[in-house]
């Protein structure tokens, strides 16, 4: 207030100071003029000069305006009027009083003061003015600039915004939009400028667009919302936008919008949604199909799939294989079981299991892709297959598809790609576990069924770990009792350190498994033969784990083996006997093997074998003696031979010397004392002798020894029975293959006579062809040639007639009227001759002809010809047979013409067409009541140009039947007919197909 | 019709000749037939070679009736070389054959014959067939009335 008051005070001061100035001036501005003025009075003496003065008024009021000019003149006035006084020199230079001259000074002074007053007005108003309007365009000037600054700062917002910046119309239309937001979009500004905003959004986000347009027409628009759209590429955007009302004058004109792409952002969240919740999710199943099912849900949360399938890698069948196959079938989402899908795994899943993720994004069409499968289902276009992969290695493909093009693009490959990597892990754990478990099943399955005994065991210390059924029984413990136990503790104690030495060599590494016979013992102290197998496991680090025994209960085989010990030693013997008995030698090479084995068994000097022949034995082999100093041939009736041969037993000759006196051989030269003989038996008949001689004298063969050798004797019966089998069946079949080489040499010889005759009958064909073909040549030039003559004939009798008749008589024109009928006769018949041969020229087609169409045609038009006659005609319908149609209606033409011809004389005529189903095939035939024929003549009938009615009875050429042949031999088939006199006649073909 | 127009005939056999000119006679066109006796003298005759090289070829005949069977050149090869020549492939030819055979027929269609005549047996039938053709193409249009034998 108080500073307030002091400028006040300090501003009229300023003015009073500016006053006071221009009156002080005032006053100043007389003295000079009063100094000029008595200078001029007294230099110039110009006594009346007033122009000092005046221009002293002037002054001062240029200076000061018009009241510092009044004073002036004031002052002027009254000094003047004292110091200088003559008046009259006063400017008019006139005599005037003072006064006067005074009002004259005054009103000069006056008007000069006026004028200046009013000029210095005029220039402070234009200064005024021209201060006013510089003002006034300085200011222009200023809020131009102002304004220039702000468009600039305006436009580069709206151009280089990273943001999509965009103006719609009150319509929805848009108007405006920067390159960021066509970038965003796909389109160009003009295509963007036809369209709606409503055309990005998709149906259930359009409402919510709609509504946020509306609030900003009316002006209170919300801070922000999100929204989905899609780009002309088709790829869904998600938008953070902020918008609001244009207004121009405070009336709304369009909408603004800022939109920023926060797709990445809203897509990491939505993974990181997903996932969180994913490895929970996992960890709580069990089996792969329900793990797909849940990666099956967040793929659908991130990607929204039509199709979707996991793949994992069977360890099993060492390949990829379906574990969740989900399509889209008619809108709704259907699990596809495994042996359902499409067979095989794609070639793509494979190549992507190997080489990695792969994205299939056609370019977005115009035209709807969409192409649906019989099915209900529909093709994917978009999809995106990536491995599953666990520690750097592949386990599986995970693909998910689109029913529209463009659906996925990089970025979604990426997200897949961090979903199977997520899974893989959970994954392999499902797998492994599925896998651990279905293992364990089916382990415990075998241990516990298997027919054998199995334990389980420690390996150091060997306690029983498992045990399975059947180990209990043979072992005579429960389970609990035998888990206390250690393999030793039942193991049978002579068995014990076999046992021990084994486990050793096992433990140690020495075998992977052994096999022992051993003998368990049983809880109430029996014992048990076992054959066991021990088998040790070790663990992944190499380590035994433990043991594995199977055994198999073998107590019935060792009693049955220790039975078979002690006769297998009885029977050594027979059977090296037996075995020497076996052998494609000569019989007699053989039977010294045996004797000599014989010979060594009994420790004798010598073996003999002897074969029965007629009255005599003969020698076949001995041992222990040359050949040569045995008689060959011993006579039956010796007492030796005959009690063994008669008795038919083996006997017993402790001393031969004592048997008689004159022995068949001289035992007492070869030194032979005692003798064993048995007879050859075979079914009871005797065909020899063994016999073993001692060289000292025996006197302990026991009964059974003579059993035994009685065995022997017959092992060696039946070798020889067998050999003499087999030379005659040697023999037989030398015979028989003589027999065979005969007939085969006949059947060659018939074969070649067959080729032969085939051979013949083939050129005996062609030849017959041949001739045939030429016959036809033939008929078809003869008939042409023949024309030649004739119509020269036929023309020049012709003329002859009409030039000469007048000289001839009347006999003389019958006879040329007859030759000219000859000849029109001859013209027929050669025509006939021609169509007959070219019937078989004709080329054929075989198709389904029916018949009986033909017949009603053929006879619909004879009817026609005769209208007036009385036939009734029988056609049996539905005959259809392969044939060549043009020859078949030529044929049933001339039968039924026939037919019709041969009944005209009958008053009830009947004509009947049919078939008679014959076991060779089908027989049609023709059959009338008419004329008939004899049968004597049957052979002739098909003849060519055979009649057997004269012409004036029937007319025609013969040549009908003839034809009807032709064309039934060409199909390969048969003509032949049954007639008689006056009463008809059957004419029959057939017509193989 | 200042120049006479005429007919050439091709035909081997002198007794179908003596036929056919008797046939022209009854038509009252007896001296509008030429006749040549083999298809290598038609040609000559038609295109002013060999023996005709001095025949005045600018006249052709109004139609040429040409038998099939025919010595040196065939009445089919004759049609042919007669439709390959400039000249005279417009020329009418009418075959005049006594086969009655469909290849014949069909040939001579093939090579661009304008009627096929079966010879008739019957001498009157013949006369018709003359009648007919030559009020055709020596005095007619060159359409054929129907039923050409």
């Amino acid at each position: 207030m108080c500073r307030r008051n002091e400028s006040e005070d300090l501003l009229s001061f300023k003015q009073l100071k500016s006053e006071g100035i221009k009156y002080v001036a005032a006053v100043a501005f007389v003295a000079p003029a009063l100094l000029l003025r008595w200078w001029m009075n007294r230099e110039l003496e110009l006594q009346t000069s007033f122009v000092p003065f005046f221009l002293a008024v002037l002054a001062s009021t240029s200076f000061g305006g018009w009241k510092p000019g009044c004073l002036t003149a004031f002052l002027i006035a009254a000094i003047a009027d004292y110091s200088f006084i003559d008046w009259n020199h006063l400017p008019t230079g006139a005599d005037l009083d003072y006064p006067v001259k005074l009002l004259v000074f005054l009103a000069g002074s006056a008007c000069i003061i006026g004028v200046i007053e009013a000029q210095r007005r005029a220039r402070r108003a234009a200064e005024a003015l021209v201060r006013q309007l510089q003002l006034q365009i300085e200011r222009q000037q200023q809020t131009e600039a102002q304004l220039t600054a702000s468009e600039e700062r305006y436009r580069s917002l709206f151009e280089n915004n990273l943001d999509a910046v965009f103006t719609l119309d009150l319509e929805g239309f848009f108007t405006t939009a920067n390159p960021s937001a066509l970038k965003l979009c796909g389109y160009s500004l003009a295509e963007l400028q036809q369209m709606r905003f409503t055309a990005f959004c998709s149906p259930e986000q359009c409402e919510e667009a709609k509504r946020h347009f509306q609030l900003c027409l009316r002006d209170e628009p919300e801070p922000f919302f999100e929204l989905r759209i899609a780009t002309k590429e088709g790829r869904s955007v998600d938008l953070f936008i902020s918008g609001g009302p244009i207004k121009l004058k405070g009336k709304i004109v369009g909408v603004y919008a800022i939109a920023a792409d926060v797709t990445e952002r809203t897509r990491s969240q939505t993974l990181l949604t997903a996932f969180s919740q994913l490895g929970q999710r996992l960890s709580s199943v069990t089996t792969p199909v329900a793990a797909g099912r849940i990666i099956g849900d967040v793929a659908e949360e991130l990607f929204g799939w039509d199709s979707f399938s996991l793949n994992l890698y069977s360890l099993e069948n060492k390949q990829i294989s379906y574990v969740l196959n989900v399509d889209t079938f008619n809108g709704e989402k259907t699990e596809i079981l495994p042996f359902l899908s499409a067979p095989g795994i794609p070639a793509l899943a494979h190549r992507v299991f190997r080489n990695g993720a792969e994205l299939i994004a056609p370019p977005p069409t115009d035209v709807d892709e969409k192409v649906r499968l019989v099915d209900g289902a529909e093709r994917s276009p978009s999809r995106m297959f990536v491995p599953i992969r666990e520690k750097e290695k592949n386990i599986g493909v995970l693909s998910v598809g689109r029913f529209r093009t463009g659906a996925y693009d990089e970025q979604d490959l990426k997200a897949l790609e961090a979903l199977s990597e997520y899974c893989g892990g959970a994954l392999q754990r499902i797998r492994a576990e599925g896998a651990l478990r279905r293992n364990e099943e089916d382990y415990r399955a075998l241990f516990d069924s298997d027919g054998s005994a199995k334990c389980q065991l420690e390996p150091v210390g060997g306690r029983f770990l498992r045990v399975n059924p059947k180990f209990c029984e043979l072992t005579g413990y429960s389970e609990r009792e035998l888990l206390g136990k250690t393999f030793r503790e039942v193991t049978h104690p002579e068995d014990r350190e076999t046992s021990r030495q084994n486990f050793e060599k096992l433990l140690l590494g020495e075998v992977n498994d052994f096999r022992m016979e051993k003998r368990y013992e049983r809880k109430d102290k029996t014992t048990c033969w076992v054959d066991t197998t021990v088998t040790l496991i070790r663990d992944a680090e190499g380590l035994p784990s433990r043991v594995i025994a199977s055994s198999v209960d073998i107590t019935d085989r060792k009693a049955a083996e220790e039975a078979l010990a002690i006769s297998n030693q009885r029977l050594a013997l027979i059977a090296s006997v037996a075995n020497a008995v076996v052998g494609d030698e000569p019989i007699e090479e053989q039977m010294r093997t045996v004797a000599e084995t014989v010979r060594a068994a009994y420790g004798t000097k010598a073996c003999i074998i002897r074969v029965l022949e007629g009255e005599e034995v003969r020698l076949l082999s001995c041992a222990g003696l040359s050949q040569e100093v045995l008689k060959p041939r011993l006579p039956i009736n010796g007492r030796l031979m005959s009690k063994i041969l008669n008795e038919r037993v083996p006997v017993f000759v402790p001393d031969l010397q004592a048997l008689s006196a004159q022995p068949a051989e001289p035992y007492n030269v070869l030194g032979l004392v005692s003798y064993a003989g048995a007879p050859l038996l075979v079914h009871d008949k005797i065909i020899g002798v063994v016999g073993i001689f001692y060289g000292e004298p025996v006197r302990n063969f026991s009964a059974t020894d003579l059993q035994q050798l009685q065995i022997i004797a017959n092992h060696i019966a039946v070798a020889i029975a067998n050999d003499r089998l087999f030379q005659e069946v040697k023999l037989q079949k030398a015979v028989l293959q003589e027999q065979v080489h005969e007939r085969r040499e006949i059947e060659e010889e018939v074969q070649k006579l067959n080729t032969e005759l085939e051979l013949r009958v083939l050129e005996r064909t062609r030849e017959l062809q041949l001739a045939n073909g030429e016959l036809e040549a033939f008929a078809y030039s003869v008939s042409h040639d023949l024309r030649g003559p004739l119509r020269s004939v036929g023309g020049f009798t012709e003329a002859l007639k009409d030039e000469y008749e007048q000289r001839l008589d009347e006999q003389g024109t019958e006879y040329l009227n007859r030759v000219i009928m000859a000849c029109r006769e001859m013209d027929k018949l050669i025509d006939d001759m021609l169509h007959l041969s070219r019937l078989t020229r004709m080329d054929m087609k075989r198709q389904p002809v029916n018949l009986s169409a033909l017949a009603e045609g053929i006879l619909a038009n004879l009817r026609e010809t005769e209208p007036g006659r009385e036939v009734v005609m029988n056609v049996t319908p539905g005959l259809v047979v392969p044939a060549d149609a043009r020859l078949l209606r030529i044929a049933l033409e001339n039968l039924l013409n026939n037919a019709w011809k041969f009944t005209g004389r009958k008053k009830l005529a009947k004509i009947e067409f049919g078939m008679d189903p014959e076991p060779g095939g089908p027989v049609y035939f023709v059959r009338d009541n008419g004329a008939g024929f004899d049968m004597e003549f049957a052979d002739k009938l098909f003849g060519a140009f055979q009649r057997l009615h004269s012409t004036q009875e029937f007319p025609g050429h013969g040549i009908g039947l003839a034809t009807v042949q032709r064309i039934i031999n060409r199909h390969g088939g048969r003509t032949w007919a049954i007639g008689e006199v006056g009463c008809g006649a059957t004419f029959y073909f057939t017509l193989p197909s | 019709m200042e120049t006479k127009r005429f007919v050439l005939l091709v035909e081997d056999s002198y007794n179908d000749e003596l036929l056919a000119r008797r046939a022209f006679k009854q038509c009252q066109l007896a001296d509008r037939l030429t006749v040549v006796h083999d298809g290598a003298e038609a040609l000559d005759f038609l295109f002013g070679t060999g023996s005709h090289a001095k025949h005045e070829t600018t006249e052709l005949p109004a139609m040429v009736l040409l038998d099939l069977k025919l010595p040196k050149l065939n009445g089919f090869e004759v049609l042919r070389r007669v439709r390959a020549n400039e000249r005279t492939q417009l020329l009418p030819v009418v075959i005049l054959s006594s086969s009655d055979e469909e290849d014949d027929r069909n040939e001579s269609k093939r090579l661009g014959a304008n009627a096929y005549l079966r010879k008739p047996v019957e001498f009157k039938e013949f006369v018709t067939a003359v009648r007919r053709l030559t009020l055709c193409w020596l005095e007619g249009d060159g359409t054929l009335d129907s039923g050409q034998k």
